[in-house]
């Protein structure tokens, strides 16, 4: 047999069809909103801080004062240590040494050209990039005075050694990289008989969070290295990031107050609608919390319903905006679905209770007689 | 015999302004029918409110069976309204969304424990057996009435406080209604309804009657023979 307190709840839902759906649609709405900016809001983040990384590398690591002239390449395995690795995207190894080329001084620096990609993605290459040993990139500016073409052989001499590279391409930074002329780094530790040793670490760190920290850490897990930050880029990316963060979060609360208002507004007008109903609990005795809790069964129910409805709708809603503005979809924000269901099911507890509370404050008289 | 009802010199003042009660005292003994009467408006739902603990007097001296009404909180008042007394309204108030069975239901719900087979019981005795699974939308205005009348017997409370309970009913139906109220009245329920009607407050054992918020003097125990200046200010 059905209990009275179903047969009110159930009754109630299925008799009353056009508030409670004008109820579940107000909750909806707003919630929709809380969870499509709170889902934007970390979405953007996190995209923006992707498209940080085209800045590239914000950290150098060179030999500290004091120790070995250069790093050792076994040592890189400390970038790779737990609480360092989440926080680096990626890094370069180099080693620099001046050799000779056709007479003239030049700056010779081995490296992973997989790795410089993404560290220094402004880098321009002309031709190709190099592949294996025998190839090398040349600095636009010493090609000019050596007079390189493509496919062209020079022959680069250290000491007693000497070795022989393929021009694949030319490089283009508009910096300092135009003087000098990049091979494998393998092969320039053959050639200037430095095996496993580096001159320098260049490393691309997480911008979101502080970059001191991530230095700190770094100096911790690799004391041989001295770590110092390119200001400029970090700098830039930090700031970007916060003035970024502080217009979302601004969005995020406006939008949370006018949705919670709304929601608020429609939940409160359906609810003094039932003033004179409370009144009639109160007249045949309920106590407040007996009918206290019957509204807020209901309230449940119908902020439940529609703060469901609401998370589809504002994760349809982000996806959307996401898909438009950035080109892809945006990882669902996991603290959207608590938020957008809190203030649903929040606003409807608290202006149905609000109401029942109001009520049983009032002479029943009065309010029976609809004052 | 100590009185179940005491009001002394009961005054309700709205905003100030509207005397609806004016120095009401007033002793009804346990056990008694009391039928009031009075013009439109001259304050007989705001005495039968004072009596429910519905409204508080905005002065004297209110005690029904030994509670004193003006001390209590809303919590208590609400307490009182459930153990002590049975209300049929004038406006009827039934809850829209349940059928009349639930609405009877509602009652002893709030009371004690709902129990369908009993209140169904009780809508047979108003002559609705065959309205239960009726919403109050789809039942005549003296239908909502004897839906009102059952769920304010269901308790079968101390004290019945019915506003004009015959008011929308037909002959048939008003004979039913007063029949019950003869049984109840039997049974040693205290009783006290508001009527136009002269040959309905008739049959009570007492008619008191309001004029502009004042007892009048006048009262009758004559079965059947209501007073003559009743009859006069109603006609
Ligand atoms: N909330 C209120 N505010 C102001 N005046 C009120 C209020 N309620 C009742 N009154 C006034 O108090 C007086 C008594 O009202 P009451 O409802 O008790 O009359 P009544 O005798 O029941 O009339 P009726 O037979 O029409 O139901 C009336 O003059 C009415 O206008
Ligand atoms: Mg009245």
């Amino acid at each position: 047999m059905k209990s009275m307190f179903w047969r009110i709840l159930s009754g109630s839902l299925s008799r009353r069809k056009g508030r409670i759906a004008a109820s579940v649609g107000a909750i909806a709405l707003g919630v929709s909103l809380v969870v499509a900016s709170v889902s934007l809001h970390q979405g953007i983040r996190g995209k923006v801080a992707e498209e940080l990384k085209n800045y590239g590398a914000n950290l150098v690591l060179l030999p500290a004062n004091g120790t070995a002239p250069f790093l050792k390449e076994k040592d890189i395995g400390n970038l790779a240590v737990q609480g360092v690795k989440d926080r680096l995207i990626a890094h370069a190894p180099f080693l620099y040494q001046v050799v000779k080329i056709q007479g003239r001084d030049v700056v010779l620096a081995g490296t992973r050209f997989a790795a410089v990609k993404t560290v220094s993605p402004w880098w321009q290459v002309e031709g190709s990039w190099p592949e294996g040993k025998e190839a090398a990139l040349v600095g636009l500016n010493v090609a000019s005075k050596l007079g390189l073409r493509r496919g062209d052989r020079i022959s680069a001499a250290y000491k007693a050694s000497r070795m022989t590279f393929t021009v694949s391409g030319f490089l283009r930074t508009g910096g300092p990289e135009e003087h000098q002329i990049f091979v494998d780094l393998e092969a320039s530790q053959l050639l200037t008989g430095r095996h496993g040793l580096l001159s320098a670490v260049l490393v691309s760190a997480r911008a979101e969070g502080a970059l001191d920290e991530t230095a700190a850490f770094l100096r911790r897990t690799w004391p041989e290295a001295d770590v110092r930050t390119l200001w400029q880029v970090a700098r830039a990316e930090e700031a970007l990031l916060s003035r970024i963060e502080v217009f979302l979060m601004s969005v995020s609360v406006i939008i949370l107050f006018a949705s919670g208002l709304g929601v608020f507004a429609t939940m409160t007008t359906a609810a003094l609608e039932r003033k004179v109903e409370v009144a009639l609990m109160r007249a045949l005795g309920a106590g407040e919390n007996r009918i206290a809790f019957i509204f807020a069964c209901e309230a449940l129910a119908i902020g439940l319903v529609g703060g469901m409805a609401g998370f589809a709708l504002g994760f349809l809603f982000a996806e959307a905006i996401s898909l438009s503005v950035f080109g892809s979809f945006i990882f669902p924000s996991l603290i959207s679905a608590p938020t957008g269901l809190a203030v649903g099911i929040g606003v409807a507890l608290f202006s149905s209770l609000s109401v029942v509370r109001k009520v049983a404050r009032t002479a029943t008289a009065a309010v029976l007689k609809g004052e | 015999m100590v009185p179940l009802i005491v009001l002394k010199d009961v005054i309700r003042d709205y905003n100030g302004k509207v005397r609806a009660l004016d120095r009401v005292s007033l002793e009804i003994c346990p056990g008694e029918w009391v039928a009031v009467m009075g013009a439109s408006g001259s304050g007989k739902t705001t005495l039968l409110n004072m009596i429910a603990a519905l409204d508080q007097p905005s002065s004297g001296l209110l005690l029904v069976d030994g509670i004193d009404l003006v001390s209590l909180t809303e919590e208590d008042r609400a307490r009182f309204r459930r153990e002590k007394v049975g209300l049929i309204f004038q406006q009827f108030h039934l809850v829209p969304y349940l059928t009349a069975l639930e609405n009877v239901m509602l009652a002893q719900y709030f009371h004690s424990m709902a129990d369908s087979d009993e209140a169904a019981q009780a809508l047979g005795l108003v002559g609705l057996e065959d309205r239960a699974a009726h919403l109050p939308s789809e039942l005549s205005g003296g239908e909502q009435q004897r839906v009102c009348i059952a769920r304010a017997l269901i308790n079968e409370p101390k004290i019945i406080l019915a506003d004009e309970p015959t008011g929308n009913l037909d002959a048939k139906n008003e004979d039913v209604v007063m029949g019950i109220f003869q049984d109840l009245h039997r049974a040693g329920h205290t009783l006290l309804f508001v009527t136009h009607d002269p040959h309905i407050g008739g049959q009570a054992d007492r008619i008191i009657e309001l004029n502009h918020g004042r007892l009048l003097p006048a009262t009758s125990h004559a079965e059947g023979e209501p007073p003559v200046r009743a009859l006069r200010d109603i006609a």
